[in-house]
């Protein structure tokens, strides 16, 4: 009967269309895969495994020797916003704590009446000489000895109130200890998410309590805290193997003391909500300009003080 | 009534043309489907890169910028090529220190690996992963194989290296080589996951250590991606000109997360005190866990039916979820400039669109159904609350005292386990509308 039949090519059709997507996983818009599949591509995985395994014809050039600092000098400098400023709406709050908590404000961007800039990450992030001979002293100014295990506690503490962590971005040196504490009457836990070789954390933190995290390692870029209890608090942290870092104040400034001088040193520039500040005129009158992973190199002179005025258009943060 | 003649030819003509029709079907089908199962040829199984997390971390920004360029992409999957060899033939980093590669046996990871077989009648079969993991956990281990979008919850993604039911302390330690071997022989009751049981012991250990390569592999990946790569312009391994630092970096890297695994250790787990599961036993562990102390009850729910905070996500998922998830505007690792309209869609549509499976929010356990994923035995329960589970369950530090402000003293574990498996049999008085509902969910 036609009807019957225009019943079966349907099944037919359907049938085939669901194995067909099911089995081949055609998404119409699925994006290709990247893999070896080309004879190019694995020529080159067979020089790579005969290279990796030290049997490789590359010439095994020895690793640049850095030229040894002349002194130290200091960075100090401003960031600003340029263009317009929103207000975030506030975050989503849940669970039984919403009364203690009241209303969290999204402080991601904090800029003060001129603008300027608040939490923005400065550090240097290039790989510092590790004999130790080449360390206090050279590349690393005797001052910062002292506090090389310093316990971080009072003001200096990483701290929790009204369900907001009070640093958004908590720079320290990986040898230093932090406290973390919790100065709410509800719990939290706080989750310290460190990357390979940095401790990572995640104990609950009764109100009133706190614990000690020491990092342990240096990190490359900064990772995430969290909490699993109230999921809209999110800081960030990053601990280096030396005390060069600075996080902006209320009114955009950061100072660096004793940086190593007459050596060309990178720094990397990130903020929590665009992460890398990448493209940024750091010195427009040198042509220094952050590149596509925020960082940006400077020589500083011996004894001077260097001061930069950043400004960041709107729309990179927003 | 009868029809007439003319009427009954047309109708005739047209089941001729349908059933012609039906034929062209049929065999069009069988061809569609011989082409998409023999995957048209011999072409070798190959991995793929991650790409949801390549996009988390690297998406185009507003001038389409990306930091890893397509060559650079490319020659991340030749280093982990060279690195791990393929689907069909594995193979072992060449570190400096091999012994940090014990974990993994070579000869099992061949056995596990490849297309399913035997080498002869009487010897042991190959392509074990194929036969038994590949339809949900993936070639690439990434747990979206075809029948991945089907379940709830979706199979274990091995390429973070982590795993939540596992015996060592710390929130992102691997697990053990046997914490993974009880996953595989009991199953995880109340998923998909069944028991291997039917399995003979030199199977179930190559596949064991074949998921322990895949999530080594993944890893390495997460760092070749996150840290190494972005750090230089162009190619980081160039097959034509190899850089002697970075060969040497990347074997260091290796050699640091082969390291962690290498040194998984079991923690320990002391005897329960005398009273356990005695009245006042269980009345101690139900005060804990509606305490302000051990805060199980602020996700777990105060009637334990993991009906407390259900709004976050798990590592998985933060991929691409922000590192709180908890609404659109923190979605951080993305630079799009999304500020007048609802980003959700369009983002998550990027990253559906590269193989991320539908975004599902972590559940906290129902704990009154006495099903426990990670194992019904108490010495299990104990490790979850001592131990947490990775970045989501906090863990309870040790205390010195039960009046500590903070942490829990072994005994007081030891309680709070005992009020946990007590739960499924503990009444539920005058239950809320919110609580009848999920006792009806399955």
């Amino acid at each position: 009967m036609p009807l019957e039949h225009t019943a079966r090519n349907c099944w037919v059709f359907l049938v085939t269309a669901v194995a067909c997507c099911l089995l081949s996983g055609c998404g119409g818009t699925a994006v290709d895969p990247i893999m070896v599949d080309s004879p190019a591509a694995q020529q080159g995985v067979d020089i790579l495994v005969k290279e990796l395994a030290g049997q490789g014809t590359s010439g095994g050039g020895t690793a640049a020797v850095l030229p040894d600092p002349d002194g130290f000098a200091s960075l100090r400098g401003n960031f600003k916003i340029t263009g317009a400023v929103n207000t975030l709406p506030p975050l989503a709050t849940s669970g039984n704590d919403r009364a203690y908590c009241g209303p969290v404000p999204d402080d991601r961007i904090v800029v003060d009446a001129e603008k300027n800039l608040k939490n923005v990450l400065i550090f240097l992030s290039m790989k510092l000489p590790a004999a130790e001979e080449q360390r206090y002293g050279k590349w690393i100014h005797e001052s910062y000895r002292e506090t090389e295990s310093a316990v971080l506690a009072g003001a200096a503490a990483f701290d929790q109130e009204k369900c907001r962590f009070k640093s958004r971005i908590f720079a320290m040196r990986a040898t230093q200890t932090v406290k973390i504490l919790n100065s709410d009457t509800v719990g939290h836990n706080t989750n310290v998410k460190g990357p390979l070789g940095v401790a990572s954390i995640n104990p609950t933190l009764p109100g009133g309590s706190d614990v000690d995290y020491t990092p342990g390692g240096a990190a490359k870029s900064p990772f995430a805290v969290s909490c699993s209890v109230h999921p809209w608090m999110s800081s960030w942290m990053i601990s280096l193997d030396h005390p060069y870092f600075a996080v902006t104040a209320a009114d955009g400034s950061f100072e660096i003391k004793d940086l190593p001088a007459g050596v060309e040193l990178t720094f990397s520039l990130w903020h929590e909500k665009t992460q890398w500040l990448k493209n940024v005129d750091v010195v427009p009158a040198d042509q220094i300009k952050t590149d596509k992973r925020g960082k940006f190199k400077m020589t500083l002179s011996a004894g001077q003080e260097t001061e930069i005025a950043v400004e960041l258009k709107s729309d990179l943060l927003y | 009534m009868r029809r007439p003649v003319t009427e009954m030819n047309r109708d005739t003509k047209h089941r001729t043309v349908r059933c012609r029709g039906t034929l062209c079907l049929w065999l069009w089908s069988a061809a569609c489907a011989v082409l998409v199962m023999t995957g048209c040829g011999a072409e070798p199984a190959r991995f793929s890169l991650n790409l949801v997390h390549l996009h988390s971390q690297d998406a185009p920004d507003e001038k389409g910028q990306v930091t890893l360029s397509p060559a650079a992409r490319q020659n991340i999957a030749t280093v982990l090529d060279a690195l791990y060899g393929t689907p069909d033939a594995p193979r072992l980093p060449p570190l400096p220190e091999p012994e940090v590669l014990n974990f993994l046996e070579i000869s099992k990871l061949q056995r596990a690996a490849g297309p399913t077989g035997r080498d002869d009648p009487q010897g042991g079969e190959r392509g074990l992963y194929r036969k038994h993991c590949i339809h949900c956990h993936g070639a690439n281990g990434d747990g979206a194989g075809p029948t991945a979008q089907y379940l709830n919850p979706y199979p274990r993604d091995y390429r973070m290296g982590l795993f939540k039911f596992k015996s060592t302390e710390g929130t992102d330690t691997p697990p053990t080589h046997e914490d993974l071997k009880r996953v595989l022989v009991e199953g995880v009751p109340g998923t998909a996951m069944p028991s291997f049981k039917v399995l003979d012991d030199g199977e179930i250990e190559a596949l064991v250590h074949y998921v322990k390569y895949l999530a080594l592999r993944g890893q390495t990946e997460r760092l070749l991606v996150e840290e190494l790569a972005p750090e230089v312009d162009g190619r980081y391994l160039d097959p034509q000109n190899v850089v002697e630092e970075r060969k040497i970096e990347l074997l260091e890297t290796v050699a640091t997360l082969a390291g962690t695994w290498q040194a998984a250790v079991a923690s320990e787990v002391p005897p329960p005190p005398a009273n356990w599961e005695d009245a006042a036993s269980i009345a101690r562990g139900r005060e804990l866990f509606m305490g302000k102390k051990a805060l199980c009850s602020s996700c777990h729910g105060d009637s334990a039916l993991g009906d407390g905070n259900r709004d976050i996500f798990d590592d998985w998922t933060k991929d691409f979820m922000g590192p709180t998830g908890v609404n659109v505007s923190s979605y951080a690792p993305l630079r799009l400039s999304t500020w007048n309209e609802d980003p959700r869609k369009v983002l998550l549509e990027e990253f559906y669109a590269r193989g991320a499976l539908k975004v599902r929010p972590l559940k906290p356990r129902n704990l009154r159904r006495g099903v426990y994923r990670g194992g019904r035995r108490p010495v299990d329960l104990f490790r979850r609350v001592r131990n947490g589970i990775l970045n989501y369950m906090p863990y309870a530090e040790k205390a010195d005292s039960a009046d500590a402000i903070k942490g829990l003293i072994d005994d007081d574990v030891w309680h709070v386990v005992a009020y946990v498996r007590s739960l499924p049999y503990e009444k539920i008085t005058e239950p809320s509308e919110e609580i009848r509902f999920q006792r009806d969910l399955p």
